[in-house]
This record gives structure tokens, C-alpha cells and sequence, in this order.
């Protein structure tokens, strides 16, 4: 027979245990050491597990247009002298970094300092932007350097066609506006007869189809101006390079909103940053789930634009925040379908196969 | 921790592996869902992917049988799903010996197809009746199996639908084939699959002149063809 009041005794003497045993290892306060903390946001990820404090942005950059990141660095000096740190930055790959304010002043004792980071890209890369950095403080004041702070963008797109220039770009009079309206058909089945709807497999669908606009990638930072148009703010850098045009960036890097025509060669080869399900079969006549990964130097793209065209099939989606796109397709031909991404170049297809059939017309061989 | 661990003894370790047990049981109960009731909603699919179907919900579990991509008359094999757990759907298998189910995953078949009907063949009275929602909405005689070559009993499902060139040959205008088979005509051709088929000899109808098929006049077998899908439920009773 069960005690239960003697087992429920037992459990809470192991459970305090582990407590206490927990609470043993963990480690001890850093003293005279600098700790990073990033301000929580939807834009990005944060990692410090490791102690260096990972910064993901989830979203593409645009070309052109700066982000910044708020953080709090927690500083212990042990020392009795105060003195000064610089921001140091130890990897600058894809941009450059400008820190606000751009020296601390470190007194002995416990502080908070409040610093913004401004990431400036200037160019469309498709392998991405990243960035190290740390705090480098005055010696002899009892303190180490720490960590430091790595940031990292899964892409830099060129900046699309519905773009705005730094100098048009204007105060967004509600916060709401921040974010652009989504293209009036995304989500929507296209009809059979859509004249946008080209056989995947041929490739003779020329246009470049702008996507709905993604979501502005802005500034984490409540104070950071925010705009009505997708991140187009101009680096704060001391020699900003000027946003690329439209047509010279998109022979290099993908554009932010625009697919690259089938028949062209940027749409050659299998697309990098798309992930298909390789288990499903997709048929003729029947509505099959596509849930379609967008990834880009292992970051998963929030807010891609991705495209399903083929075998009486156009529709277009939007990732959510796992870079995962959910769209419904319903071929009504056999044939390929066309997956694609504004993130990456190339497509990734899909066989429609032919409706299943339980009728025939041959004769049976019944028991009879 | 590993006092504490002590101090929980033989009792606490005992009481935790039954509080596991139980557990593990309701997890179970709770994850299976039932997917056909014949004459109400039944789900039957195209089979995707050939596979082994398993005695249980286990890639490790002893194998019962297999279902394949084509039928014997080059078709498109279907399987009508009995229940689901975790990722594994149980299935009625198209092969001897009648009745078999077996355990396989949901991704070796197709999407979900439903039907309402279902047909009731009465080995006594002779007659085949299709019921759909609860109301029975087609009814006919029927010839069955004889003594050494009797038609089986339990529950099938219609495979396919086989559209006849000749109207006047042996099995009439239209055929559907089913899950059954005949259990003693073991080296026919093609397995000894029990079909229900149109008939040339409509004067044997009602009565027992078959080698396990069931047997309906050439209008009846037209107006079922109208009415009855592949997927649905056959239940035969003795």
C-alpha cells in the first residue's frame, strides 16, 4: 500500500534538495566584468547562453537603410579609478556599425548604461551581414573587456521598386503605419485563368511580379525614427554609401519584393534560402498544404515573400516569425510548380502528378 | 540530490512508476481517434507510398501485411482507415486473410476522402442494401457463393470501379471490386477477388450460383453504380 502523505513528504524533500544542489552550481556574480543585454524585440533574436550575446535579426535587411539595436550594459569595476571605454569593433563584414553614446564614461561600483547601435548596410549582399564588437576599457581601471556582441543579418536585399529615398521618407503619423498594408491579393487562390499564371515548367512567365511590400525592418529602439516606407533610413555612418538603384542591385542580389522572372537567369538552379517538403506529392485536383521554410545563411527569414506558381497555380504568401509559409495550392494540370523567395535567386520545383484513379476500363478477374 | 533520491525509497519509486503507467495509459486513450463508422462517416485514402502495415503503431511492431500502389486490376489502390494515433492510421488490408487490419503511417496515404454510405449484403435473405445517413436508398436481390466456394462474411470496403466493354459478358455491365476475397479459391487469377458485378444469367438472381461474387441484375448493378462510390464500407453477414 501507498503512503501518500509520506510520499508527498519525500517528493518535497527532493524537490528542495535539487533546489538547494541548483543553486550550489550556479555561477557566482561577475565582478569586474562588462555583461550585454539586447532589448527585447520582435525584429530579432537574442542568444547569450555562451556569453557572447548573439543578436539574429529575423528579417532581411534592405540595402540602404540601418537598423539599431538597444543595449544595456550591466558594468562591475572593482577598481577605485574611473575612466572611459571605447566601443571596439572587431568585425565589420557587409557594413558598419556606430555606436550611441560612442565613449562610456566607467565609474567604480556597480552601473547601467544605456548604448544604441546603429548597422548601417549599404550594399545588397545575399550571403548576409555581421558584425562583432565590445566594449574596450581604459586600463587600469579594474575591468575586463568581456564577451562582446556579434550581430548578424541572414541577407541584405536590394531595396524594391516601392522603396522610398531617404530624402522622401517622412514621419509615419501613427505608429500603425509603420507597417505597409499587404498586397490585396496576397492570400488569395489565384483564378485558373490568371493571366500571371505561366506553366512553371516552360518558364514563360517574363514579368518581374512585385510582391506585397515587407514588413519595415526599423529600429528596435523607441526613440529611432520610424517611417512610412520599409527601412530606408540612411546609415548614420560618417561616408554613408547612396542605396543602389532598383535595376543595377538586381543583377547582383535579390530584391526585396520581386521575384525573379522564371525564363531569367537569376532563376536558374534550385533557390538556396528555400526549404520544400520532399515526402509530399502533390496532385492533380487535390488541395495539398505547402509549408515552405525561407532560409538565408541559417537565419530563418521572417516576412519573405514567397510565390507558388505553376500547373494553374499563383499564389503568393508572406513567412511568418519561424520563416515558415503556409499556402494551400489546388493544381488543376499536372506539371512543375515554381517555389521562389525574394530572399534568395533559383527556384525550387514540385511535381504535380496526375489525379489517382480507382476506375478502369479493363476486364476483371473476379472470383466471379 | 541524491539523498533526497534516497529518502524517496522503494515507496516513492514504486508510486511514480504507477503514476507513470497510468498516465501513459490515458495518453493512449486520449491520442486515438476513430475515423470510419459505416453508414455515418467513413474515411478511406489513395495509398501514396507502398508500405508494410504493422500490428501495432511501431516501425518495430511484427508485420501483418502490405499495401501497394496498384490493385490487381491496375487501379489505384485505396484503404479505408479504421482509426488514428500518433501519426500511424489502422487500416483494412485488401488481402487474405479477410477481415486483416494493420498499422500504417498517415504519410503513406493520400488526403482524407469521406463517405456516408454503406453497403449491407444479408447472406440469408439474399439481398444487398445500400444505406446512406442511416436510410436505406437502394435495395436488390442478389446471388452469392455456393457451398464450396461460399462468399465471405465480415467487413470490406469497395476498391475500385470497373466500367465493362461488353454489357452482355459474365460480369455485366459494371464491376466494383472489393477488399474481400474468396477464402477458398486460394490460386485463382489475379488472388480470387469477390466482386459485385452485373450478371448474364440474370435468372440465377436471387440465389446461389457464384464463386464467392455477389451477383446483381444488370439494372440493379446501373442503378448501384450511380449511387455507390469506391471507399465505402461492405459489410457482408451470414
Amino acid at each position: 500500500m501507498l503512503d501518500t502523505p509520506r510520499l508527498a513528504r519525500r517528493c518535497a524533500l527532493a524537490a528542495t534538495a535539487c533546489a538547494v544542489a541548483l543553486g550550489t552550481l550556479a555561477p557566482a556574480a561577475s565582478a569586474g566584468t562588462i555583461r550585454y543585454t539586447a532589448a527585447p524585440s520582435a525584429q530579432y533574436s537574442v542568444d547569450n547562453d555562451h556569453g557572447i550575446l548573439k543578436v539574429t535579426f529575423n528579417t532581411c535587411a534592405t540595402a540602404g537603410s540601418t537598423q539599431t539595436v538597444g543595449f544595456t550594459l550591466d558594468t562591475e569595476i572593482t577598481g577605485k579609478t574611473s575612466g572611459t571605454g571605447t566601443f571596439k569593433v572587431l568585425k565589420s563584414d557587409g557594413g558598419s556599425l556606430s555606436f550611441d553614446p560612442p565613449t562610456l564614461t566607467l565609474a567604480p561600483g556597480s552601473q547601467q548604461t544605456q548604448v544604441t547601435v546603429t548597422v548601417s548596410t549599404p550594399t545588397p549582399r545575399p550571403q548576409g551581414a555581421f558584425f562583432r564588437f565590445k566594449i574596450d576599457p581604459q586600463n587600469g581601471i579594474g575591468i575586463g573587456e568581456g564577451p562582446g556582441v556579434m550581430i548578424h543579418f541572414g541577407c541584405v536585399l536590394s531595396p524594391g521598386p516601392g522603396t522610398v529615398s531617404a530624402q522622401q521618407a517622412e514621419p509615419c503619423p501613427t505608429t500603425a503605419t509603420a507597417r505597409r498594408e499587404p498586397n490585396k491579393n496576397d492570400g488569395k487562390d489565384g483564378k485558373d485563368g490568371n493571366p500571371t499564371d505561366g506553366d512553371a515548367g516552360k518558364g514563360n512567365d517574363d514579368r518581374q511580379t512585385p510582391a506585397p511590400q515587407p514588413e519595415q525592418t526599423t529600429a528596435a529602439s523607441s526613440d529611432a525614427p520610424q517611417t512610412c516606407a520599409p527601412a530606408s533610413v540612411p546609415a548614420s555612418a560618417p561616408d554613408p554609401t547612396p542605396a543602389p538603384s532598383f535595376s543595377e542591385a538586381s543583377l547582383s542580389a535579390p530584391t526585396a519584393g520581386v521575384f525573379a522572372s522564371l525564363a531569367s537567369r537569376q532563376a536558374r538552379g534550385p533557390a538556396r534560402c528555400v526549404a520544400t517538403p520532399r515526402r509530399l506529392r502533390v496532385r492533380k485536383g487535390e488541395t495539398t498544404q505547402l509549408v515552405i521554410t525561407i532560409e538565408s545563411n541559417d537565419v530563418a527569414i521572417r516576412s519573405a515573400a514567397v510565390r507558388v506558381l505553376g500547373a494553374g497555380v499563383h499564389r503568393t504568401a508572406r513567412t511568418n516569425r519561424d520563416g515558415q509559409a503556409v499556402i494551400s495550392v489546388r493544381p488543376t494540370r499536372t506539371g512543375r510548380l515554381a517555389v521562389q523567395s525574394d530572399v534568395c535567386f533559383g527556384v525550387d520545383r514540385l511535381r504535380v502528378l496526375g489525379a489517382k484513379d480507382a476506375s478502369s476500363g479493363v476486364s476483371p478477374a473476379f472470383a466471379g | 540530490v541524491t539523498r533526497a533520491v534516497r529518502t524517496l525509497g522503494r515507496g516513492g519509486a514504486l508510486a511514480a512508476a504507477a503514476c507513470g503507467l497510468v498516465l501513459l495509459a490515458s495518453g493512449d486513450r486520449a491520442d486515438a481517434k476513430r475515423l470510419s463508422t459505416p453508414g455515418q462517416l467513413s474515411r478511406w485514402a489513395f495509398v501514396e507510398y507502398a508500405t508494410v502495415a504493422r500490428a501495432k503503431p511501431s516501425p518495430k511492431a511484427r508485420p501483418v501485411g502490405r499495401l501497394k500502389l496498384r490493385t490487381e486490376d491496375r487501379t489505384d489502390e485505396l484503404t479505408l482507415a479504421v482509426e488514428e494515433r500518433r501519426g500511424w492510421v489502422r487500416v483494412r488490408l485488401p488481402q487474405r486473410p479477410n477481415g486483416r487490419t494493420g498499422w500504417v503511417r498517415r504519410w503513406t496515404l493520400g488526403p482524407w476522402h469521406t463517405t456516408r454510405d454503406w453497403v449491407r449484403v444479408d447472406k440469408r435473405r439474399l439481398r444487398l442494401t445500400l444505406v446512406r445517413d442511416g436510410t436505406a436508398i437502394f435495395s436488390a436481390p442478389i446471388g452469392i457463393g455456393g457451398r464450396g466456394t461460399p462468399t465471405p462474411a465480415g467487413e470490406f470496403y469497395v476498391r475500385n470501379r470497373l466500367v465493362l466493354d461488353s454489357p452482355t459478358g459474365l460480369y455485366g455491365p459494371l464491376a466494383f471490386g472489393t477488399s474481400a476475397r474468396s477464402p477458398t479459391l486460394t490460386d485463382w487469377p489475379r488472388g480470387g477477388v469477390v466482386g459485385i458485378h452485373g450478371t448474364n444469367q440474370p435468372g440465377l438472381v436471387p440465389g446461389r450460383p457464384s464463386h464467392g461474387c455477389i451477383r446483381l441484375r444488370n439494372a440493379d448493378i446501373l442503378e448501384l453504380g450511380e449511387l455507390l462510390e469506391v471507399g465505402t464500407p461492405v459489410t457482408i453477414r451470414s
